[in-house]
């Protein structure tokens, strides 16, 4: 019986959220030059109709799940994953926002190899990666030691034609 | 007549011993050092901005290097001026005595002589040659001097702590020199046998 209290207690925690009102913000890896690998971050401000202030979600971006932390503010909510630059390309990338039970049917589903595309996310953001930006194609060393090679060779031949 | 005669070939000795001596009027020296000093100084922006050398730290051994490094630099500005002024004369003479004749006036003409005329030529040749010689020299050794320095610090020397890349950088222009040296050797006979034949050829 006290077990059985003990579990309710806890689950009575986790809130639902009805009707989502989102106001998301993005950040991904611009520079690939001085950092190891792309990374992925989005904070969003979640307002629910039911006045839940702890939801606890599930963030899943191309088949990989991340749980969403709570910020320092009520209703602040953050996820970031990271990948290598190579797998990281420029484009639009969908990610779906879970809340518990939402959750636990897609990985049943996942389990189950069922398709998980037909689980309904509580909200879903898209968000832009333009890329990162990998160095210039020819460094600037090589440009400057062509153009200077270039200006002696002219130098050179005007020599020789005096000289000859 | 005799030491008016003499008086006149010395002067005219001096003028082609000037003319063919390695000697610099102060004004070239000026103008060699001022040049060196400033395309010396340019790598220190290389080595401070680029390799994270520190000014304050390496000061004594940027200044070293700097000061060194101007005094190849302007050796190797003299030797290719060297080298170069007697074949460029050769190939303005032609200009300069049309100019110079051009200039004349009628009356000037008659009264001097060809030997005077010829005086003239040549001095406005040396003249010529002198800047023209100078101002490729500094140019040739600038270009040769900067890309040597860019070659041997972003690839030869690429994996070395920056404090040898300033003994390094001396080396291009000693390279400059180097190469300036074997050139002027190879001058130095042919020149003396045109002097002996000019100076021959104008007391006849």
């Amino acid at each position: 019986n006290e077990y059985r209290t003990f579990t309710y207690t806890i689950y009575s925690h986790c809130e639902s959220c009805t009707d989502p009102v989102i106001t998301p913000s993005a950040y991904t890896t611009s520079d690939a030059v001085i950092s190891s690998e792309s990374v992925f971050i989005v904070e969003l401000s979640l307002a629910c109709a039911n006045g839940a202030q702890s939801v606890t979600l599930y963030a899943d971006v191309n088949g990989r799940q991340f749980p969403v932390t709570r910020g320092q503010d009520v209703g602040k909510y953050q996820v970031s994953w990271s990948l290598p630059h190579k797998q990281a390309s420029s484009g639009t990338y969908q990610v779906k926002f879970f809340d518990e039970e939402s959750y636990s049917a897609l990985r049943k589903a996942q389990r189950n190899n069922e398709d998980v595309n037909a689980i309904q996310p509580l909200f879903s953001v898209n968000i832009d990666h333009r890329g990162a930006w990998s160095g210039p194609w020819v460094s600037t060393e090589v440009v400057a030691a062509l153009i200077g090679i270039l200006v002696y060779y002219m130098a050179f031949s005007a020599k020789s034609t005096i000289q000859a | 007549m005799a030491p008016k005669g003499s008086n006149k070939q010395q002067s005219e000795e001096d003028l082609l011993l000037q003319d063919f001596s390695r000697n610099l009027s102060a004004k070239s020296t000026a103008l060699f050092y001022g040049n060196a000093l400033i395309v010396s100084a340019i790598p220190i922006w290389l080595f401070w901005r680029i390799w994270h050398m520190d000014l304050v730290q390496s000061a004594v051994l940027y200044a070293v290097m700097t000061l060194v490094s101007t005094y190849l630099v302007a050796f190797a500005y003299k030797n290719v001026k060297f080298v170069l002024k007697h074949k460029v004369a050769q190939k303005r003479e032609d200009a300069v005595s049309k100019e110079v004749t051009r200039k004349l006036s009628e009356a000037d003409n008659r009264k001097m002589s060809r030997k005077e005329k010829d005086e003239r030529i040549l001095w406005k040749k040396n003249e010529v040659a002198d800047y023209e010689a100078t101002t490729f020299s500094i140019f040739y050794n600038n270009t040769l001097f900067l890309v040597l320095v860019i070659i041997a610090s972003f690839f030869l020397l690429k994996n070395f702590n920056p404090t040898v890349y300033p003994f390094s950088h001396m080396s291009p222009s000693t390279d400059n020199i180097g190469i300036d040296e074997v050139a002027r050797i190879k001058s130095h006979h042919t020149t003396l046998q045109q002097h002996t034949m000019l100076s021959l050829a104008s007391k006849i």
